[in-house]
């Protein structure tokens, strides 16, 4: 009996044994698909070594200070840590479509940013790749305002809030707010003196969660004004303390947000159309936008505004991929043009995108191959079959061009 | 004094056990019934009626829609209780948790990380006490919704495809035939060694609607095969005796039936990833399970697999007799735990699944055995394999196992007759 007993344990162990490494192999298995994955779809984007930089900061809980981080890095030269400062990753994640119609009562197309009020990955990805352009080009704007080898010296960082704000003050921040997804938002005045003259920069910084950002190189009055707001004034109100020690900036790194788009391309187009349609669907438009054609070879790559604003260029293509295939009635678009404030809800509803997975690529046809150049068709299926032209370049492989 | 702080801590505890244990069979019944009516063609939404609610059935409904908070308190105060204590069974159920309980976040997660919690909590009743209750409550509410779509309480779905297959109240047809597979297998394990060779004729009805009604053939399939097993099982037991059965069935075919989870599971997430038209078996067996290898596939694809799941929005047949035009479901259980609720749920499960197979293997519960065979084979293209709607087994994983005493009225009178 106490023979049986054991055996029975001994049997029991064994099973145990078996069963556990039967789950390791799952495990393995599990692991090594997840490398293979890594292996055929290479990394999510480029770090610099700018990039690298690990945060020391999360983020700061005053307006003035956040004014006072980007102007610091601005003065620097450094576009890197500039762009931390700005609402790069906020803007993208939280724009409502819907508040920016009804509010604006305009619809302008890929114009405007892609709605993040679904949550949709792909629409947020490209938001973040337009929006790193969009401030890029501020923050290079206003070092080009200020020049080079110049002296300066803050004077005074404050927050522009009327005394007794009325109520079109409070509409005026409710309606940004509302727009950008932001919880608040006001106008940060930043009194400099720039080689010996008293200048004054006005941005509108808006606060997400408990940390504040710069939204935008200007006051909110002039809401989605791309130009830095920086003039010279006369008087100026006295010297005031300034919210971080200038001397100690070097040391506070906000985290990074923003991406920068690697170099893909393929030896075979249909391979390279297939893999460009998941990535479309999956919603990984930083994946997706690097089969296109940006990087022209040149050994020298620059990652400044030029360089953010071929991304940008390339976003709005994918934005542009994605509204063909979703606002594909031009009877409703028109009427969604002509009434964006009652529509914008409609138009929220034909832009939810998250049923992608349902989309097929439905045929690839090469229409013309020569000299390292190619011009195929695409089809792709949702409600409806859309056709795209997609114009392809060898360079080491196959890359998108252009698409239509 | 210090005997009397005893008595007095003593006393508190068993109450406590007590409050805890009746709670969990509360809890229990309730959603039970509540996963059950979700399955059900009522047009009902839960989160409307709550919002509709005010004060205690507001809060009932509250805790019926999110009930893990409550379970967990519930499990914690059972365990601290206990009057065993067996610490493997104790890290086990803490790893367990905190494996499982991030998983609510997910969609639909609440519901699994509920039912995760009570089959921890099982652990102080007998699994056949549990199944009593299951079984009663199943039973008169699948009578009931068939009866009710028949009168027309209920909708009666009828959906186009093969020719028309009706869904009998349920959401959709082959939800109708996985319903009466699950409660034959319950049923069948219920009557245990005193089941009659003349109840198969239960499961030929239940066969019948499947086949001809809701025109499901994988849950056909497996009935007609469960009148097949349930057959031989009772034929072997006749002929050879408890002894002899025990011998053959507890060596390698016993430990066949433990692994074959995880195999079944291998295999469904190979079959999907290795899946290509360029490969014609494959497509022939994609075509036979319905697009089933290609949907996942596409998923894997796409979303791929993580830890903790992704955000897929599924958009399958049930509810509705309209085709959808967009359709996306990802049928088998293994994979939509997996692809939805993530790699860490799933092993969870399997581990559960595996302690059931391992339990029902020591206490010589062989129709508990070849019931998780019948519900790992339905999980490979079904997704009810870990719903308490269709499957109250995994609760054996913790529950109290014991030798049934009573073995059912035809050995009794075999024994008499001896």
């Amino acid at each position: 009996m106490k023979m049986g007993i054991k055996e029975n344990k001994y049997r029991d162990q064994k099973l145990v044994f078996l069963w556990l490494l039967l789950f390791a192999v799952s495990m393995a298995c599990f692991i090594g698909y997840k490398v293979y994955i890594r292996v055929t779809e290479g990394t999510d984007g480029i770090l610099t070594s700018d990039m690298k930089r690990s945060a020391t900061v999360d983020g700061y809980d005053s307006p003035e200070k956040v004014a006072e981080y980007v102007l610091y890095w601005i003065n620097k030269g450094d576009l890197d840590m500039a762009l931390r400062g700005c609402a790069i990753e906020e803007v993208s994640e939280y724009f409502s479509l819907q508040s920016y119609c009804e509010i604006m009562n305009e619809f302008s197309d890929i114009e405007n940013l892609a709605p993040a009020d679904y949550d949709h990955a792909g629409f947020i990805s490209i938001n973040k790749l337009r929006m790193t352009s969009v401030y890029s080009g501020m923050v290079e704007q206003c070092m080009g305002v200020f020049g080079e080898d110049y002296d300066l010296r803050i004077l005074n960082i404050y927050t522009d809030i009327p005394k007794n704000a009325d109520g079109y003050y409070f509409s005026d921040i409710r309606d940004i707010c509302a727009i950008v997804g932001a919880r608040d938002a006001c106008n940060v005045v930043v009194v400099m003196e720039v080689n010996g003259v008293v200048q004054q920069m006005t941005v509108t910084a808006a606060r997400y969660k408990q940390n504040w950002k710069v939204l935008q190189f200007s006051a909110y009055e002039n809401y989605q004004y791309e130009e830095p707001q920086i003039e010279e004034v006369a008087n100026s109100k006295a010297e005031g303390e300034l919210p971080l020690v200038w001397e100690d900036m070097e040391k506070q790194i906000l985290p990074l947000n923003y991406k920068i788009v690697c170099d893909n391309s393929e030896e075979e187009i249909e391979k390279l159309l297939h893999k460009w349609f998941i990535y479309l669907q999956r919603g990984d438009m930083v994946r997706a936008s690097s089969y296109f054609d940006i990087y022209d070879g040149s050994t020298d790559i620059y990652f400044d505004t030029t360089f953010f604003h071929i991304q940008n260029e390339i976003a709005k293509r994918m934005q542009h991929v994605y509204y063909k295939l979703f606002l594909y009635n031009q009877d409703s678009l028109n009427w969604i043009k002509q009434n964006p404030k009652e529509e914008a809800g409609n138009l929220l509803r034909m832009l939810d995108v998250d049923d992608m997975l349902k989309t097929k690529l439905t045929s690839v046809e090469i229409l013309e191959e020569s000299n390292g150049y190619a011009k195929c068709q695409i089809q792709i299926n949702h409600d409806v079959t859309m056709s795209y032209v997609v114009e392809l370049i060898y360079r080491d492989g196959w890359k998108i061009s252009g698409i239509e | 004094m210090n005997k009397n702080i005893k008595i007095l801590f003593k006393s508190m505890k068993n109450t406590l056990r007590a409050i805890a244990d009746f709670s969990y069979i509360i809890l229990f019944i309730a959603l039970t019934i509540y996963s059950f009516l979700n399955t059900v063609q009522l047009n009902l939404d839960w989160e409307d009626l709550l919002a509709a609610s005010e004060g205690i059935q507001g809060i009932l409904l509250e805790i019926l829609l999110a009930p893990q908070l409550i379970l967990l308190v519930n499990l914690i105060i059972q365990y601290l209780c206990s009057e065993e204590y067996n610490w493997k069974e104790y890290v086990l159920a803490i790893l367990i948790c905190i494996f499982s309980y991030p998983v609510q976040e997910t969609a639909d997660g609440a519901v699994l990380v509920s039912y995760v919690l009570l089959i921890l909590g099982a652990r102080n009743f007998s699994f056949r006490y549990l199944m009593r209750i299951y079984f009663g409550i199943v039973a008169s509410l699948t009578i009931l919704v068939v009866f009710a779509s028949q009168v027309g309480w209920v909708e009666n779905l009828v959906f186009v495809s093969r020719d028309g297959r009706a869904a009998y109240g349920f959401v959709y047809a082959t939800d109708c035939a996985a319903h009466f597979l699950f409660l034959a297998l319950v049923y069948w394990y219920l009557r245990g060694e005193g089941f009659h060779y003349a109840e198969n004729i239960i499961f030929g009805i239940f066969a019948l609607i499947a086949c001809f009604g809701c025109k499901a053939r994988f849950s056909t399939a497996l009935l007609l095969l469960l009148i097949i097993v349930a057959f031989v099982y009772r034929l072997i037991l006749g002929k050879l005796g408890k002894e002899r059965r025990d011998q053959l069935l507890s060596g390698k075919v016993s430990a066949f039936f433990v692994l074959f989870p995880l195999m079944a599971n291998l295999l469904i997430h190979v079959l999907s990833f290795i899946y290509t038209d360029k490969w014609k078996w494959l497509v022939s067996l994609d075509q036979l399970l319905s697009s089933r290898l290609s949907l996942a596939k596409r998923g894997l694809d796409i979303y791929g697999l993580d830890l903790w799941g992704n955000r897929i929005r599924m958009l399958g047949n049930g509810g509705r007799t309209e085709i959808v035009a967009n359709y996306y479901f990802i049928d088998s259980s293994y994979l939509q735990i997996s692809m939805l609720h993530g790699v860490i749920l799933l092993g969870v499960f399997l581990l559960l699944i595996f302690l059931v197979c391992l339990k029902a293997r020591r206490q010589k519960e062989w129709i508990v055995l070849i019931i998780c065979g019948f519900i790992v084979v339905h999980g490979l293209f079904e997704h009810h394999a870990f719903d308490l709607a269709y499957n109250p087994f995994l609760l054996m994983a913790f529950s109290k196992v014991q030798p049934v005493k009573c073995a059912g009225k035809s050995l009794k009178r075999k024994a008499k007759k001896r």
